[in-house]
């Protein structure tokens, strides 16, 4: 059974149908690809997915079950964490702070335990500050554990904000455009270091991204998306040469350089 | 890590020691009457402040309705005093629980607001508050309830706003505290990392409220009097001044702006209605010169006599 299926996924703002009958499916320890020009419903499939919004028609199966009309927190306790596409962390928070809170639903002592500072309080919050810590080196962000997360500079926040949706203990992780500014070097770096998330987390992912030699390096999947719809699917090398993704994607680019913009 | 680490032993002493000093001093009348009637309204203000600012501070969430919370427990805990003649443990038990219990029924409808929107429901449901206790004859209409005993002494202030600010000291430092945090910083993050922002935001509230209920019964069984007026917006908003005066998010703040506020209102006191305007002066020169309030988010802690990296201190298994 795939981890993930949606199936005829359709959301409409207004009479714009920002998604309509996608068809998706990421299988376990998969790594896929999301890709499509400005505005083709990237974002909004995984505001979908995560429970964000509701969709109009389809349904969304995580391992044969039903994930439609279940709240964000619901969907990721399940086992679905993200990431953002303009990040979003908790800057007035320490990098440690941050990694905390997505401990928080696994966490094992009560409200009244933390008020009374029961011995359960302390075992369990030195565990968490154990692992998180443990989570920061991994990430190299170890010497950022106290500062403000706001103060980070931006690849760090990147990799903070990754580390975090990972503090959540997820199955499926949903990468929103993680390379966006980013230069060559740094979007190769991230290239191996998704490569090495996905063995050591024994995660499935699926990657919305910009940076096409970055997609067709990673994915081993692609979906490519217009105007809400996937106009095309398949591995990197049929995707590449597929006539309605150069038309769509590849072909915008092309006739903008044409045109001497 | 422990309840017996030497800080919290210091702490410990520290508190116990300032409520033997203050005892003496009342005991050897060193301190007037009018210097009583102000510390009280001290220890009265800083469970206000506190607890407001486990709501508005730490939570994110605008309310203007703290003296609603603040009414409910005043009144319900004189009915137990005076009416049905319970002891008075048990009546500020019912009050704190009563406006705890309010703080669920108004939270889990508003707190779907947001910003101003939460602002004007919550100014709506303390006057809400107030126009049922003018209504009500059993609870004496406009004209309120007299004759409340004096059950209000300095040991049960003192235990009470030390449970106060240790309570919610408790809270905010643990992961719940931090999941309320995390609704401040970004609701939709906070909703995507795994946490209930509905629950824990009616769950702000609602120990937002018990404390202001706390403070309520506190208020009543010191001064005699309760009337439907005490409680209007104005008190709502004084709550909030002091909370923004000692900064968004910093318990110690709150605790400082609000003993300052009291200070600064009786030493105030003999100018008349000049003293209004050199409070407004005051508290426009802080908003000028700290915005961010006296303390900001940060915490006045034992910890600032040892030398830091620099960096703010996290919250992580304090």
């Amino acid at each position: 059974m795939a981890l993930l299926e949606t199936k005829d996924l359709t959301l409409a703002f207004g009479g714009l149908a920002a998604v309509s009958g996608v068809n998706l499916t990421i299988g376990e320890g998969e790594l896929v690809g999301l890709i499509g020009p400005n505005g083709a419903g990237k974002t909004t499939v995984f505001n979908l997915l995560t429970g964000i919004y509701r969709p109009q028609r389809g349904d969304i199966l995580w391992q044969g079950r039903s994930l439609v009309g279940l709240r964000p927190f619901q969907i990721t306790q399940l086992g679905l964490a993200r990431t953002f596409q303009n990040i979003r962390l908790f800057g007035e928070l320490t990098v440690l702070d941050n990694i905390a809170i997505s401990f928080h639903w696994h966490s094992r002592y009560s409200l009244l335990g933390a008020v009374l500072r029961l011995p359960s309080y302390y075992r369990h919050e030195g565990e968490m500050r154990r692992r998180a810590e443990e989570l920061l080196e991994l990430f190299g962000l170890k010497q950022y554990a106290q500062e403000k997360a706001k103060n980070l500079p931006y690849g760090e926040q990147r990799r903070l904000e990754i580390a975090r949706a990972l503090a959540a203990r997820p199955r499926l992780l949903l990468l929103d455009e993680p390379a966006a500014g980013m230069n060559p070097q740094e979007t190769q770096a991230l290239m191996d270091f998704i490569r090495w998330l996905r063995q050591e987390f024994s995660l499935s992912i699926l990657l919305i991204e910009h940076d096409m030699s970055m997609v067709m390096n990673l994915c081993e999947r692609i979906y490519a998306l217009d105007y809400g719809q996937v106009i095309a699917e398949g591995p990197p090398g049929e995707i590449r040469r597929h006539p309605r993704v150069i038309e769509a994607y590849l072909g915008e680019e092309v006739a903008l350089a044409l045109a001497g913009a | 890590m422990g309840y017996f680490r030497s800080k919290n032993i210091a702490i410990f002493l520290v508190i116990i020691g300032i409520y033997f000093a203050v005892d003496w001093l009342l005991e050897e009348g060193i301190i007037t009457k009018f210097q009583q009637v102000n510390l009280m309204l001290l220890g009265i203000n800083v469970i206000l402040a506190t607890s407001l600012n486990l709501i508005v501070g730490f939570t994110g969430q605008l309310a203007l309705g703290h003296a609603g919370f603040m009414a409910i427990g005043a009144y319900v805990a004189t009915i137990f005093t005076v009416k049905l003649g319970q002891p008075f443990a048990l009546a500020l038990a019912v009050g704190s629980l009563a406006a705890a219990l309010a703080g669920v029924l108004i939270g889990l409808p508003t707190l779907r607001l947001r910003g101003d929107y939460l602002a004007i429901a919550t100014l709506g449901f303390g006057e809400i508050i107030r126009g049922l206790a003018v209504n009500i004859e059993y609870v004496g209409g406009a004209a309120g309830i007299m004759g409340i005993p004096r059950l209000t002494t300095w040991p049960w202030l003192y235990a009470m706003t030390v449970l106060t600010v240790v309570a919610i000291k408790n809270f905010i430092n643990s992961t719940h505290g931090r999941a309320c945090l995390a609704v401040r910083e970004n609701e939709i993050a906070a909703e995507a990392m795994g946490i209930n922002t509905t629950y824990y935001k009616v769950l702000a509230f609602t120990l937002g409220a018990f404390f202001g209920g706390l403070a309520g019964g506190l208020y009543a069984h010191y001064f005699y009097l309760i009337q439907p007026s005490t409680f209007s917006f104005l008190r709502s908003f004084d709550i909030l001044v002091m909370v923004v005066l000692g900064g968004m998010g910093s318990l110690t703040g709150s605790v400082i702006a609000a003993a300052a506020i009291t200070l600064v209102n009786a030493l105030l006191q003999d100018l008349a209605l000049l003293r209004m305007v050199i409070y407004a002066a005051l508290l426009v020169a802080v908003m000028i010169f700290r915005p961010q309030g006296l303390m900001g988010n940060k915490e006045l802690t034992l910890n600032i006599l040892r030398p830091r990296g620099g960096a703010d201190r996290g919250i992580v298994g304090d």
